[in-house]
């Protein structure tokens, strides 16, 4: 129950999460004032004549200044986004960006030479500007501040991870309750709530303590239980390193397993989640617990609604290498990851494998489709050591049977089709042409036209030479250029350009035929043959079965359509 | 005189000599040698007299005819090379050329074209007999000028050429099912006969129409209460089609109202049929060395039969009647020789003064009239 109800919560993050980022921009728009239009425009914030650069920032309602804003770099010499060079520039630009926008962290860099694209990088202040190529570390932080900033503008709860009850935390405020943390402890809640802390070099601007903050915990007696120096994440102690990250769940499993969740990134476009998770553990001597940490164990989940991407096994690669990615960046030093892929994140999934996960069946869990224990040497790259695939089986199983499924139904539409169509309409299902034309017609319209015109064709082939042949059906015509097309005389499928016979080709025909037929020959035709279909039968009438037909077409000859044993003669006409 | 009376008897006049013809000689040389003068004087007269007459007979009338196509405003779409004139006929104008408005570049040859009889009445003009004889065009050439006419490119053409069908298009592009029929190079005959009566308001018309490739036509027609107004609205018409002009308007004007009193036809199939026949052959993959469609077997026969008979009941609620005649037309099918009709004794029917329909409006006119229809059958 305690599982379904993660489930249930999860799930409910997750979908609330997906929505915010996934519609971003709409949410944004719906925020502000309707005469308040988006603008997407380009500013020059610098430049460099001498050196032929010049720096842009995207703008959006006239203002670049963000968190994370996006630097496009125009040079005339693709030499300017060698290291040397960039690294120039970016801690010149770095002064600039620092001085116009205090409140800037990091960019993403696009470089372009003549308006091609050809770089692309970040770079932090943190990391003194230095530039580094990719952009995957200012992608995630820029969807984590857009969620966080879109939370704000929303004024929803200053907690975005949802605690659950199996969560033994509660919020300890400061004694003039300015001032906030959330408190894992084993400590009876009752207890907790009467707990205070004392807060030094924060400001407790949003109540729960964000960023560097030296924290005292006070029990109900007002005696010391312990300090908590570093930084803190939406209250939650991370210890020495500023995670800064967008919790979705807090829960847990007894002391020993409490968990948060959080997210890494999105891929809008297969509509996947990375989700990473948070642990903290429990010491039993001190009866405390450490900071926050997100590496140990280094676990990730791909969490997707579409759980039809990971049947394209190119798709599972490029997901198993993101999360090999995202690993390195969350956790560089790691040497162990665990990687998910579920159609909803799950707590005891994302954190291991179920006790009774054996891959089997019946005991399986289902929404995990595909598990992989990887493992590298510092320096190194990963490697899968174990995975495990039996959800990915049963969905490829079903997948398949989906896939006939489908397939059944499109030749049942082509049978119904061609029940409605007459003979020529058989025909040019049968040679996969759009129609079959009708060869005096067609003569015409070349001799009133002066040109050829473009034929399908059934025909009679009496004579069939190397390079030409010559049909008697329905009426004489010549064919040119057929090119191993035409091996022997028989009924044909034919398709090619039609048109008037050139006297050369006339007289030769001429010298082959009785003196009889000879004063017929006005107004004969030649066929320039571009493709051809010898049929089995006199007047193509294979093109009488259309199960046959149909079977053909798509290469399943033991196909049935949906019909009656006493009906099933009736359509082969 | 008295060297004239001489007795017989006397053996120095023994007729049977030769001196007697002498004598017989010498006495018509004595008469005829002036008289012959005269004669001959007289003849060459009365020759130039009548070679006077007859030359200022033929420029006149040659005139009159320049002035009557002047006037009648064709100059430009009627040229000849001349004019001749003979006892059978009135005249003959010979090499026409004939250019149509709607189908400007392309000129009909007609070899000649006779007046053989002309007679007027109240002004108006009551009988015609003419002959044109070898009337020449070629149906391919003028689809071509039609189409460039109508601005139609290659890819139209074809595209419409592609999906036409022989039964439903045969009155929608019925100059294309000519052409898949086999007939492009038309040579024709034709022989009209008009009277109209501006008093009694009768009009007839007979046509005769013989093309090698089509055949024989045969139409005779008999029209009660056509106007005076109605009857003057028919050289408008021809103008009309050798020029631009609301030719429909014209039809509906002329036969509005009218009544229709008698009407036999006679067509006899030469190839055009056959070449029909073979196009529709071709349409529905008629395998080779069979037999053409049109040759109905005994059921096609009743299917088509029954088909003709249910058209035919909108018309006509006479089911013998409308079997008799779908029975004549699936053996004209089958056979393709002759068929012929004419229409019953005392009926009339009205010609509507518009009509949506004009198939269905002729059917109704027949079926009133009571054709009866008869088909050649060969043993």
């Amino acid at each position: 129950m305690m599982r379904n109800f993660k489930l249930l919560s999860l799930r409910f993050a997750l979908s609330f999460i997906s929505a915010i980022v996934l519609s971003n921009e709409t949410i944004a728009q719906d925020a502000v004032p309707e005469e308040i239009v988006e603008k997407t425009e380009m500013k020059r914030i610098a430049y460099s004549s001498k050196k032929g650069v010049e720096v842009f920032a995207q703008t959006q309602n006239a203002k670049w200044c963000a968190q994370i804003p996006e630097l496009k770099i125009f040079a005339q010499n693709e030499n300017a986004f060698s290291d040397s060079q960039l690294s120039d520039l970016m801690n010149k630009v770095g002064v600039v960006l620092e001085s116009d926008c205090p409140q800037i962290e990091a960019v993403s860099i696009d470089g372009y030479k003549n308006n091609t694209l050809i770089y692309r990088g970040q770079a932090s202040k943190e990391g003194r500007w230095k530039p580094e190529n990719g952009d995957l570390k200012t992608k995630i932080r820029r969807l984590q501040v857009s969620i966080n900033n879109t939370k704000k503008l929303n004024g929803t709860s200053k907690i975005s991870a949802t605690v659950e009850k199996s969560a033994l935390e509660t919020r300890i405020y400061s004694k003039n309750k300015s001032c906030s943390i959330m408190y894992t402890s084993t400590v009876d809640p009752d207890r907790l709530k009467d707990w205070t802390i004392a807060v030094g070099n924060n400001s407790c601007s949003d109540n729960l303590i964000y960023g560097k903050a030296e924290v005292s915990v006070f029990d109900e007696n007002g005696r010391f239980v312990e300090a908590l120096d570093g930084f803190f994440t939406e209250g939650r102690w991370t210890g020495r390193k500023n995670l800064n990250v967008v919790m979705l769940n807090r829960y847990g499993y007894g002391p020993d397993n409490q968990i948060i969740s959080y997210i890494i990134d999105t891929n809008s476009e297969l509509n996947i989640h990375y989700i990473g998770y948070l642990h903290t553990k429990y010491n039993k001597k001190t009866n405390r617990y450490s900071a926050w940490t997100a590496c140990n164990p280094l676990v990730i989940t791909a969490a997707t609604e579409n759980e039809h991407i990971f049947l394209n096994k190119t798709v599972t690669n490029d997901i198993i290498r993101s999360a090999q990615s995202y690993a390195d960046v969350v956790c560089s030093g790691a040497t162990k990851l665990k990687f998910f892929a579920t159609t909803v994140a799950q707590g005891i999934a994302g954190m291991d494998l179920p006790d009774d996960f054996e891959g089997t069946e019946e005991k399986s869990e289902e929404s995990v489709i595909y598990f992989a224990n990887l493992d590298r040497k510092l320096g190194q790259k990963w490697k899968i050591v174990e995975d495990k695939k039996t959800n990915l089986a049963r969905m490829r199983q079903l997948e398949k049977r989906n896939n006939e499924l489908r397939e059944h139904q499109l030749m049942m539409a082509d049978y119904n089709d061609l029940l409605k169509s007459d003979y020529l309409g058989r025909l040019a299902y049968l040679f996969n042409a759009d129609r079959i034309d009708i060869f005096p017609n067609m003569v015409l319209a070349s001799q009133l036209t002066g040109k050829a015109v473009h034929v399908n064709i059934m025909a009679r082939i009496n004579k069939a030479g190397l390079k030409n042949a010559v049909a008697d059906w329905p009426r004489p015509f010549l064919l040119q250029r057929i090119g191993g097309l035409i091996q022997s005389p028989g009924w044909y499928l034919l398709s090619g350009d039609l048109r008037l016979s050139k006297s050369d080709e006339v007289r030769k025909y001429i010298s082959t035929i009785p003196n009889e037929e000879q004063k017929d020959v006005s107004g004969l035709m030649t066929l320039e043959l571009s493709s051809a279909m010898q049929c089995d039968s006199e007047l193509c009438g294979e093109a009488t079965d259309l199960i046959g037909l149909v079977r053909r077409r798509f290469e399943q000859p033991n196909w049935k359509p949906y019909l009656s044993e006493d009906n099933g003669n009736q359509e082969n006409e | 005189m008295n060297s004239i009376n001489k007795k017989i008897d006397d053996p120095k006049y023994d007729y049977n000599k030769q001196g007697y013809n002498q004598v017989n000689l010498s006495v018509e040389s004595h008469i005829t040698k002036s008289m012959k003068i005269a004669l001959v004087a007289l003849l060459l007269l009365f020759i130039g007299c009548g070679f006077f007459i007859y030359s200022l007979h033929t420029e006149e009338s040659s005139t009159a005819i320049k002035n009557f196509i002047s006037k009648c405003k064709i100059s430009n779409n009627i040229n000849y090379k001349n004019i001749s004139f003979s006892f059978a006929e009135d005249f003959k104008m010979n090499d026409l050329s004939v250019n149509f408005n709607s189908i400007p570049g392309y000129t009909f040859k007609v070899e000649s074209v006779s007046v053989i009889n002309t007679r007027y009445q109240a002004q108006m003009l009551s009988f015609l007999e003419m002959n044109l004889k070898h009337v020449r065009f070629s149906l391919s050439e003028i689809v071509k000028i039609i189409n460039s006419n109508y601005n139609k490119n290659h890819d139209d053409v074809a595209e419409v050429i592609s999906g036409i069908n022989p039964t439903g298009d045969l009155l929608i592009h019925p100059l294309y099912i000519l052409l898949l029929s086999g007939l492009d190079n038309v040579d024709l005959d034709l022989y009209v006969e008009y009277f109209y009566s501006p008093e009694a308001n009768d009009l007839s018309l007979k046509l005769t129409f013989v093309e090698n490739y089509i055949g024989e036509l045969n139409l005779t027609v008999q029209l009660s209460h056509v106007t005076n107004a109605q009857a003057g609205r028919i050289p408008i018409l021809l103008r009309h089609l050798l020029q631009d002009g609301n030719k429909t308007a014209d039809i509906k004007h002329i036969l509005g109202g009218v009544g229709v009193n008698k009407l036999e036809f006679y067509f006899k199939n030469n190839k055009l049929m056959n070449g029909f026949c073979k196009y529709y052959d071709e349409v529905y993959l008629n395998p080779p060395n069979s037999k053409s469609i049109c040759d109905l077997s005994d059921e096609e026969k009743n299917k088509f039969e029954q088909e003709v008979a249910n058209y035919l009941s909108i018309s006509s609620l006479n089911k013998t009647y409308n079997k008799e005649i779908a029975s004549e037309l699936s053996e004209f099918v089958s056979r393709r020789t002759t068929i012929s009709g004419n229409s019953k004794e005392r009926k009339q029917a009205r010609v509507p003064s518009s009509t949506n329909n004009v198939l269905r409006t002729l059917i109704d006119i027949l079926v009133q009239l009571e054709i009866n229809v008869r088909t050649l059958r060969r043993s």
